[in-house]
C-alpha cells in the first residue's frame, strides 16, 4: 500500500471533475482528501491524497494523461508512519 | 451561420461521409443541416444498432464513426454500443441532441444526462453550452476518438445551441487542442536494450497480439519478428483480426475458448511477447499464474495499461508499429536467437492432431457448429469481411474460422455484446460496399438487434447472415450444464420463430438449410451476386464448445472434447517440458 499526493490542473468543464473522482473509484483508490478550487482563468486546480496499491497508483497517474480533461498532474509519494 | 451549420461544414472538411442515426425533436436543427450537405445520413432502427453500425464502419476505414440520436431515450440507447467501443478501443463520435439550455436540469420531456451516464466509458463527454465552440468540440472529440489509444466520445448539444445564430465573422481554421491529440513518444534506448536481451537469451518466445495492433497497422511488423526470432504468434479475440492463420507461424486465439496449440505456446513459453493488448484474464487466465515463471515484454500506446495485469520485465508506451519496428532494428545487430524451433512444430503437430480428432467425430447426419465455419471460410473471398454476434457461435469462429488478411475480422470481444453482430456488419458494409460481408450469428444474438435486415434491404447493402440456429442461449446453457449440474434454466427459445418468415418480412431473402450442401449452395449464390440473404442452419443444442478453460483457471486446466483424453495425452507429451 502507499500514499500519494496528487496536484492536477483540469479543463474549466464539471466533467473534468467528475471523470477525476470516477477514476479513483475504478481504481479502488482510497480517497483521504480533496481540495478544488477554480482559477480566474477558469481551470480547476486540485489537490488529493489517495491511498492504495502502487500498481493501481501508477495506473491513475498514467490513466489520467489519457484523458483531455487533465492538463498537468505531479504525484508526490508521502511517507506514511 | 447557424452553429449547426458551421458543425455540419466542419465534419465535411474532416471526411465525415456518412452518419448512422435516427433523429428526434432535439436533433432536427442537424438533421436539417445534413440536408443540405454532402454527408449520407442512415436511418437506423434502432440507436443501438447505429452505434454498432459506426463501430463496425470504423473498424473497416480505422477512422471514427458518427453516430447520432435524440435526447433522453434516444440517447440512453446508445449506452450498450458506446460502451462496446470503449472496450474494443474502437473510435466513435456520438452527437446527441439535447433539450434546450433553459430546461436543462428541470427533468424537462426527454432529458437524459447523458453526459453524466456515458462519462465513467468514453474518452471524452460534455455538454456543449456555448455555440461558437461546438465546431470546434467537435473537431476536438474526432481526433480525441481516433488519436493514441482509440476510443468513443461524445458531443451532448441542446436545440437551442445548434440553431443559434453565430454570425459569420469567425475563424474557420479550427484545430485541435493539444491535449486532444496527445502522441506517446517513444521508450528509452535502455528499454529497447533490455528488451532484444531478453528475447535473444529466451528459448520458447512467444507473441501475444491484441487489436492495438490493427489500428496501429503493425500486422507487417509483427510477422517480421515472429519470423525473425522463430516464434509462434498467439492471439487475444480483438488481436484475431490482425494475423493470417495461413502464416506458418500464426496458432490462433489464445484463452477460455482458444486454440489447443495457442493455449499451449502461452503454457510453455519462457517469454511472451505482448503487443497492443490488456492482457486480459479472458486471454490468459489468472494473472499471477501468467507471470509465474515466464518474463513478459509488454508493448502498449496506452502507459496505464503497463503494470495493470501483470507486471513486465520491460515496458515499451508507444505505437506498436514504431515500437517494433525500432525493436526489430535493435535485435539485428544481435546474434542468431536460441528460439528452439522443434517447439514450433511440435505446437503445428498438435493442431494436427486436434483437427484429425475433429474429423474423426464429425457426423455427416447433423450440421457440426466447426464445420460450418469452415465451409464458411472455404466459400468466401480472402477479403470479405466476417462479424460475429456474442455466444457459442463466437467462440466456433474464435477457434475454426481462419482469417486470410488483416482487418477483416471484427466482434465485440470486451464487452461481449449480444447483438452486436448484425449492425456492426451493416455498418461495415457501409464502409466497404465493394466487399462481401458475413455475419456469423447466434438464434439468441441474432434476435436482439434483427431489425437491422430493415436498413439491409431498404439501403441496399447486403449483408449474408449464417444463424447457428441451436433454439437456445448456447453458451449460458454450455455453462448450466457444465457447472451448474444441469439445471437449464431460461436459456431454451422457442422453436414458434421463423426465421426464414422473419428475414423475408423485413425485405430479405430466408433460406432454411439443414445440410452442407445447402448451406453451401445458399452461401456460394449469395457470394456471386452479392445479394442479402438470412441463411438459417440448425444446429444441435447440445453442441459445446471445446476446449475451454474454467473461469478462474490457468490455461493449462482445460477441458477437452469428450473422447479427446487420449488425444490429449499425446498433446500433452507432445508440449510439455
Amino acid at each position: 500500500m502507499a500514499r500519494y499526493q496528487l496536484q492536477l490542473l483540469l479543463s474549466s468543464q464539471p466533467e473534468a471533475l467528475a471523470k477525476l473522482f470516477l477514476l479513483i473509484r475504478q481504481g479502488r483508490l482510497s480517497l483521504l482528501e480533496a481540495n478544488v478550487k477554480q482559477e480566474e482563468s477558469g481551470v480547476f486546480r486540485a489537490e488529493l491524497l489517495i491511498d492504495g496499491r502502487v500498481e493501481k497508483i501508477n495506473w491513475l497517474i498514467n490513466k489520467l494523461m489519457f484523458y483531455p480533461y487533465f492538463k498537468k498532474i505531479e504525484p508526490t509519494p508521502i511517507e506514511v508512519s | 451561420m447557424k452553429a449547426v451549420n458551421q458543425l455540419v461544414n466542419k465534419m465535411e472538411e474532416l471526411g465525415v461521409d456518412v452518419i448512422f442515426g435516427i433523429p428526434g425533436g432535439s436533433t432536427l436543427p442537424l438533421y436539417d443541416a445534413l440536408y443540405d450537405s454532402n454527408i449520407r445520413s442512415i436511418l437506423m432502427r434502432h440507436e443501438q444498432q447505429a452505434a454498432h453500425a459506426a463501430d463496425g464502419y470504423a473498424r473497416v476505414r480505422k477512422k471514427p464513426g458518427i453516430v447520432t440520436a435524440t435526447s433522453g431515450p434516444g440517447a440512453t440507447n446508445l449506452i450498450t454500443g458506446i460502451v462496446n467501443a470503449a472496450m474494443d478501443s474502437v473510435p466513435i463520435v456520438a452527437l446527441t441532441g439535447q433539450v434546450t439550455r433553459p430546461f436543462l436540469g428541470t427533468d424537462a420531456f426527454q432529458e437524459a444526462d447523458i453526459v453524466g451516464l456515458v462519462l465513467p466509458h468514453t474518452k471524452y463527454a460534455t455538454t456543449v453550452l456555448d455555440p461558437k465552440r461546438l465546431a470546434k468540440e467537435f473537431v476536438n472529440a474526432y481526433y480525441c476518438a481516433s488519436t493514441g489509444r482509440p476510443g468513443p466520445t461524445l458531443l451532448d448539444i441542446p436545440r437551442d445551441v445548434m440553431q443559434e445564430d453565430i454570425g459569420n465573422e469567425f475563424n474557420d481554421q479550427i484545430s485541435p487542442d493539444p491535449e486532444f491529440c496527445r502522441k506517446p513518444g517513444m521508450p528509452p534506448e535502455s528499454e529497447f536494450e533490455k528488451a532484444a536481451s531478453l528475447i535473444s537469451s529466451a528459448n520458447k518466445v512467444a507473441i501475444l497480439v491484441g487489436g492495438g495492433v490493427h489500428f496501429s497497422g503493425a500486422t507487417q511488423e509483427v510477422l517480421r519478428l515472429a519470423e525473425l526470432i522463430g516464434a509462434p504468434i498467439v492471439t487475444t479475440l480483438p488481436g484475431k483480426t490482425c494475423i493470417p492463420q495461413d502464416h506458418p507461424l500464426a496458432m490462433g486465439v489464445v484463452g477460455m475458448h482458444g486454440r489447443l496449440e495457442a493455449d499451449m505456446a502461452i503454457i510453455n513459453a519462457d517469454l511472451v511477447i505482448c503487443i497492443g493488448t490488456r492482457i486480459s484474464d479472458r486471454a490468459v487466465g489468472p494473472h499471477n499464474e501468467f507471470q509465474r515463471n515466464r518474463k513478459i515484454i509488454h508493448i502498449d500506446i496506452d502507459a496505464s495499461e503497463l503494470g495493470k495485469n501483470v507486471t513486465p520485465s520491460v515496458r515499451l508506451n508507444g505505437d506498436a508499429k514504431q515500437v517494433l519496428a525500432k525493436l526489430i532494428d535493435r535485435l539485428s545487430t544481435y546474434s542468431q536467437p536460441n528460439n528452439d524451433p522443434s517447439w514450433v512444430e511440435k505446437l503445428r503437430e498438435l493442431r494436427r492432431a486436434y483437427e484429425e480428432y475433429l474429423l474423426s467425430q464429425s457426423d455427416e447426419s447433423r450440421v457440426n457448429s466447426w464445420r460450418l465455419v469452415k465451409l464458411i471460410r472455404e466459400e468466401i473471398p480472402r477479403s470479405a469481411i466476417v462479424t460475429t454476434g456474442v455466444g457459442q457461435h463466437q467462440m466456433w469462429a474464435q477457434l475454426f474460422f481462419e482469417v486470410l488478411e488483416p482487418g477483416t475480422y471484427i466482434t465485440s470481444a470486451g464487452l461481449g455484446t449480444m447483438g452486436f453482430g448484425l449492425p456492426a456488419a451493416f455498418g461495415a458494409k457501409v464502409a466497404a460496399p465493394d466487399r462481401i460481408v458475413v455475419n456469423i450469428d447466434g438464434d439468441g444474438s441474432f434476435q436482439m438487434t434483427c431489425q437491422t435486415l430493415s436498413n439491409i434491404a431498404e439501403y441496399n447493402y447486403p449483408v449474408i447472415t449464417v444463424i447457428f440456429d441451436n433454439r437456445s442461449l448456447g453458451m449460458v446453457r454450455q455453462w448450466q450444464d457444465l457447472f451448474y449440474m444441469k439445471r437449464f434454466k431460461d436459456v431454451d427459445l422457442t422453436e414458434l420463430t421463423n426465421f426464414v418468415k422473419l428475414a423475408e418480412a423485413f425485405g430479405v431473402e430466408g433460406v432454411l438449410a439443414q445440410s452442407y450442401e445447402e448451406v453451401r449452395k445458399a452461401l456460394r449464390r449469395a457470394v456471386r451476386n452479392d445479394e442479402a440473404i438470412v441463411i438459417d442452419v440448425p444446429i444441435d443444442k447440445n453442441e459445446k464448445v471445446f476446449p475451454m478453460v474454467p473461469p478462474g483457471k490457468w490455461l493449462a486446466e482445460y477441458i477437452s472434447p469428450p473422447g479427446f483424453e487420449a488425444h490429449g495425452k499425446i498433446s500433452t507429451s507432445i508440449i510439455t517440458k
